[in-house]
């Protein structure tokens, strides 16, 4: 519903400039409030967001694993136990 | 009209608040008993963070081993209780760096805003094209997990820690001994590079073969014209 009240709320190059700190968790909350409102009313950015927050969590997704850690874990105690890890425990 | 917004839900966006001290520096009094306890719980996950770095598991295994070997020969100036896997993330990434010869000095912007301009611009002309559903259309990962392995440094670096290591803004600034702001900016920039590469991808493989309009901003008609000019 529009208000009497000068108009305060974000426009759509502010909220895009904060994305990522939205989406991040870095925003403060003044600001998370301002943006939330103006994604419930605006379709283009809220879809822009949608596409930016997808892209993140897929971002996210992509943890390579080492395909042996226990072989690697035993590269580095070999390692260390050969630099006298475990021989002098106060050293 | 419901929102499901990230900032509660969105795993990256419940990153707990960042504010944690810089890396340890002073002497500390840390016996290899505590060393043990304290960074061989951390092997994987450097070695996770190695891989992302050398970018080959026998690279990375090297340098996994390098770091825990300097790590070790170093324990003393650890801080005992302050944070041992991002301590061995600054040992990893600077044995790396020490491993590669330093190219031509980067010169970038410490402006992030000027990369969220134009992945909101891109965004929208990826709508125009139809390619903006990509994410219902293909599996993206392939094609994320390409873009972001070709990254280069510095960003490369930043997105690895920050997006797959979960490390809040500081603590990628005090891992790679870089501002803050400059952790934002080279991530903003990342996350550009990937999303112009997805695109792309889409646009490749003839996603959005028909143009439709840009989803329209109702409240603000035209308002993001302006947005590269600010």
């Amino acid at each position: 519903m529009e208000s009497s009240t000068p108009d305060t709320r974000l426009d759509c190059a502010a909220v895009v400039r904060a994305l990522w700190e939205y989406l991040d968790g870095r925003a403060s909350p003044e600001l998370i409030g301002d943006i939330d409102e103006h994604l419930a009313r605006c379709e283009g950015c809220r879809a822009h967001f949608e596409f930016e927050e997808r892209l993140v969590e897929t971002i996210a997704g992509l943890r390579r694993q080492h395909s042996d850690p226990v072989r690697l874990r035993q590269q580095v105690l070999a390692v260390l136990r050969a630099a006298g890890m475990g021989r002098s425990d106060a050293s | 009209m419901e929102l499901s917004r990230s900032h509660r839900n969105f795993s990256i966006g419940a990153r707990r608040p960042a504010a944690i001290g810089p890396i340890p520096t002073p002497p500390g009094r840390a016996g290899s008993g505590h060393f043990e306890a304290n960074a061989l719980p951390h092997i994987e996950s450097v070695g996770r963070f190695a891989l992302s770095l050398a970018r080959n598991e026998a690279d990375a295994d090297d340098l996994v081993q390098e770091t825990f070997l300097r790590a070790f020969r170093g324990w003393r100036t650890f801080t005992p209780g302050t944070n041992c896997r991002r301590w061995l993330f600054t040992i990893c990434r600077n044995t790396f760096l020490r491993s590669r010869a330093r190219g031509p000095k980067h010169v970038e912007s410490e402006d992030g805003d000027l990369d969220a301009m134009p992945a909101a611009m891109a965004h929208m002309q990826a709508v125009s094209e139809g390619i903006v559903d990509v994410f219902d259309h293909i599996d993206v990962r392939p094609a994320i997990e390409a873009a972001v392995q070709a990254l280069a440094e510095p960003h490369h670096s930043v997105l690895i820690l920050v997006d797959l290591e979960d490390l809040s803004y500081e603590e990628a600034a005090a891992v790679l001994e870089i501002p803050v702001g400059t952790v934002r900016s080279r991530l903003y920039r990342a996350r550009r590079h990937v999303q112009e590469e997805l695109l792309n991808h889409a646009r490749d493989i003839g996603i959005g073969t028909q143009t439709r309009p840009a989803t329209p901003h109702p409240q603000q008609p035209g308002s993001l014209d302006g947005i590269l000019d600010a």
